[in-house]
């Protein structure tokens, strides 16, 4: 940048010529003990919860404890500064981080401060850390699907906008790679991620960040990292401040958001930490009895709001505000209305319904939770089962396998199912996991070495093969045309004699060969979104031509 | 106030609510505070006393002889009960913030609360009836000013209620528009200038 002398000196004059004094008023206490992150104050009679401070060191606090002649606060940010006896100021407001399309694609802090060494962030808008979730009737179901590109969930356990999608499983298990993938996966789409990196290492966050750099994925996700050297009250805001971010597409915007918070856990233990130091009373494996509240209501934000409507003339400006007979229609109960009112219009066939453009965002949550030694029946594990829409387990054991992504889809749930999935998926992956489940009881039958019938045998065989095809690589989600492709294949039995180690190259090659000789079918497939029986046939009969010419390959 | 003494007030109120209805029904707050104030005095200054009092090392039965002793007809019945009272709670060291807590006590019986004023230089008298009905509007109580100069704000007036300060100081002022600045400066410059 480029600055003449005088326009710095014309825009300073102009600052000071406009400054207006005006008389601070404050609430001001002292500090009587500080430190762990955590800082006793005397005074602030009339300090709320929730409510910020400011610190004479110029860090920030929230109020967490009220008490009789003191409060007890969480110091965000550095408290190697503040000493016992520092002035402490209310600030009158809530905490807040800012938010906006200028934090798209930087890695920040959870107050929104830059850590990508690329500068400082100039975000006009900023959102409250704690908002209430919006109620029922702002709502509308889950009905259209979020694609993670991972074969194994998009069959299986789909997930809709707007939905809680637990990633729970043991350490190495893949469930921040499940979360990478997902967000990978929406290059090209409308849907703006957010990472939330709570307490894990800064290595670990960077390689996460360089990935997503390589992969085009930063020019429309946001990090937020609280690495584990971080204080415990970063890492207890880090979640809500990554979630007020996506808030911002979702609410002024109505765009579609997805907020990964990687890992819970970890934020769960940082409360534990606060709460203990503060001195509230310990429940169950020492954390405070509010644990649950701290998770619920993080995930509760996540939602598909209702898409508001109004009836607009068709030539009306993309911009317009107002219907012509000034009513909102929410959501899908107002369905019925809608099209009644419009039926009634004298001048119907000049007007239509329009969306406000606002309306109808969504924010995906994918949680991650860690476990120790597969116990998903302890404290926090179950808590956040019990709040998400459905769990996706990563089993070590499947994992040392070779079964990566390592799914059990047999204990795998997504509570909003088919619902979110694109019908010709829905059709073709009906009965997968009915068969997947029956396989893995047979498998450990046929462990017993004894002579099979025949159609235990296909069955063994049809179940290997669609677990190595399920087998997908890091970094490499595929579109959900290409899943339905390969999974129809397998499905319709063509995968049955091949060898299994040769079913990765069968998939690839078939889906070359779709794209490249096929393209049109490829084409209709993906315009119709459904699979008819027609379609069916005619898929059929490509992948049986092409089984020929390579197996014929192979022999060869 | 210090924070030491702060830290203390949330056990030393608790004697000092029960001290100060005893009081009243006597008649005698104004006496019983004097007398709080010289024992905080005597905290302060005498290093043993202080030692003393705040010791665990003593053996609560032996201290409460030695008060006994001590205080016998030179203190009121009613304070030294207090003090016999604390020692036996094992709180005997929470001398300085029982008249702290004492003190904000009486001061909301009366309808009275305690205001600082930090000034450049000394405010004369006329200035000074005017702050204190100022502060008794904005606070809806009694003030008791206490008044402070502090050349180093450098004009104006800090005006402290309770907990609520209102700052209308130059020094103030000059912070605030520096980081005024400091922030329009870090976000580069948003438009050009006319004469560009």
């Amino acid at each position: 940048m480029n600055f003449k002398a005088d326009e710095i000196a014309t825009v300073i004059k102009e600052e000071i010529s406009q400054y207006r004094a005006e008389l601070e008023v404050a609430d001001v206490g002292r500090v009587l003990e500080v430190g762990d992150g955590v800082a006793r104050i005397f005074g602030l009679s009339n300090a709320m919860a929730g409510e910020m401070l400011e610190f004479s060191s110029g860090a920030i606090g929230l109020v967490f404890n009220l008490e009789e002649h003191s409060i007890g606060t969480v110091v965000l940010g550095d408290y190697l500064d503040i000493k016992e006896g520092d002035e402490v100021r209310t600030t009158g407001r809530l905490l807040s981080v800012p938010t906006g399309d200028a934090m798209v694609g930087r890695v920040v802090d959870p107050l929104g401060r830059p850590l990508d060494g690329r500068g400082p962030i100039d975000s006009s808008h900023r959102r409250p850390l704690e908002v209430i979730a919006p109620g029922i009737a702002g709502r509308q179901p889950v009905k259209v699907p979020l694609q993670t590109g991972i074969k194994a969930i998009d069959s299986m356990i789909p997930i809709g906008r707007g939905q809680r999608e637990l990633i729970i499983g043991d350490r190495k298990t893949g469930k921040t790679a499940i979360a990478i993938d997902t967000i990978l996966n929406q290059k090209g789409g409308d849907v703006v991620c957010v990472y939330v990196a709570i307490g894990q290492k800064e290595s670990t966050v960077a390689s996460i960040v360089e990935t997503l750099r390589k992969h085009g994925a930063l020019d429309y996700t946001i990090v937020v990292s609280a690495s584990a050297a971080d204080p415990a009250p970063l890492q207890y805001i880090a979640p809500y401040a990554g979630c007020a971010m996506a808030e911002h597409f979702m609410y002024d915007h109505g765009r579609d958001t997805l907020c990964v918070y990687d890992d819970l856990s970890k934020q769960a233990a940082a409360y534990r930490q606060l709460s203990l130091l503060l001195r509230r009373p310990p429940g169950r494996e020492a954390y405070p009895g509010d644990v649950f509240y701290l998770h619920s209501r993080l995930l509760e934000r996540s939602c598909k709001l209702a898409e508001q409507h109004i009836i607009v003339r068709k030539d009306a400006p993309d911009d317009v505000k107002a219907g012509v007979n000034g009513k909102v229609y929410i959501g899908i109960q107002d369905g019925a209305a809608l099209e009644r009112d419009l039926a009634a219009l004298p001048e119907k066939d000049d007007h239509e319904a329009r969306r406000i453009a606002t309306s109808g965002g969504s924010l995906t949550a994918l949680p991650v939770i860690e476990t120790l030694e597969g116990e998903v029946s302890a404290y926090i594990p179950t808590n956040v089962i019990s709040i998400t829409d459905g769990q996706i387990y990563l089993e070590p054991d499947l994992f040392f396998a070779g079964v990566r992504p390592a799914v059990n889809v047999g204990i795998s749930v997504s509570r909003v199912g088919g619902n979110a999935q694109v019908p010709a998926m829905k059709k073709i992956a009906g009965s997968l996991r009915l068969d997947l489940a029956a396989f893995r009881e047979l498998e450990a039958f046929a462990q017993l070495g004894t002579e099979l019938d025949p159609a235990t045998q296909r069955q063994l065989d049809r179940g290997r093969r669609m677990v190595e095809l399920l087998k997908q690589p890091q970094y490499m989600p595929l579109d959900v045309w290409d899943q339905v492709l390969t999974i129809h294949a397998g499905a319709r039995g063509f995968l049955d004699d091949i060898p299994l180690d040769q079913v990765h190259a069968f998939e690839e090659a078939l889906l070359r060969h779709y794209r490249d000789e096929f393209a049109e079918v490829r084409q209709q497939l993906t315009e119709e979104r459904v699979l008819t029986d027609e379609m069916d046939e005619k898929l059929k009969g490509i992948v049986a031509n092409f089984k020929e010419t390579f197996q014929a390959k192979q022999d060869g | 106030m210090t924070p030491d003494i702060e830290k203390g007030i949330d056990v030393a109120d608790v004697y000092a609510v029960a001290l100060l209805e005893l009081a009243s029904a006597a008649d005698a707050a104004d006496e019983t505070r004097a007398e709080l104030e010289e024992l905080a005095r005597l905290y302060e200054t005498d290093a043993q006393f202080a030692a003393f009092m705040s010791a665990t090392a003593v053996d609560d039965d032996d201290r409460e002889r030695s008060l006994d002793t001590i205080f016998h007809g030179r203190l009121s019945d009613l304070v030294l009960n207090t003090l016999q009272v604390m020692n036996r709670h094992g709180r005997s060291a929470l001398v300085r913030p029982l008249l702290r807590a004492y003190d904000l006590r009486l001061q909301e019986a009366r309808g009275q609360i305690e205001v600082f004023a930090t000034s450049a230089i000394e405010l004369n008298p006329a200035q000074k009836s005017e702050l204190e009905s100022v502060a008794a509007t904005l606070s809806g109580k009694k003030p008791i000013v206490q008044y402070r100069v502090d050349p180093g704000i450098i004009g104006g007036l800090v005006l402290q209620i309770g907990d609520r300060r209102y700052d209308n100081s130059i020094r103030r002022r000059l912070v605030t528009a520096h980081a005024h600045l400091a922030e329009r400066g870090d976000r580069g410059l948003e438009r050009p200038g006319p004469g560009s």
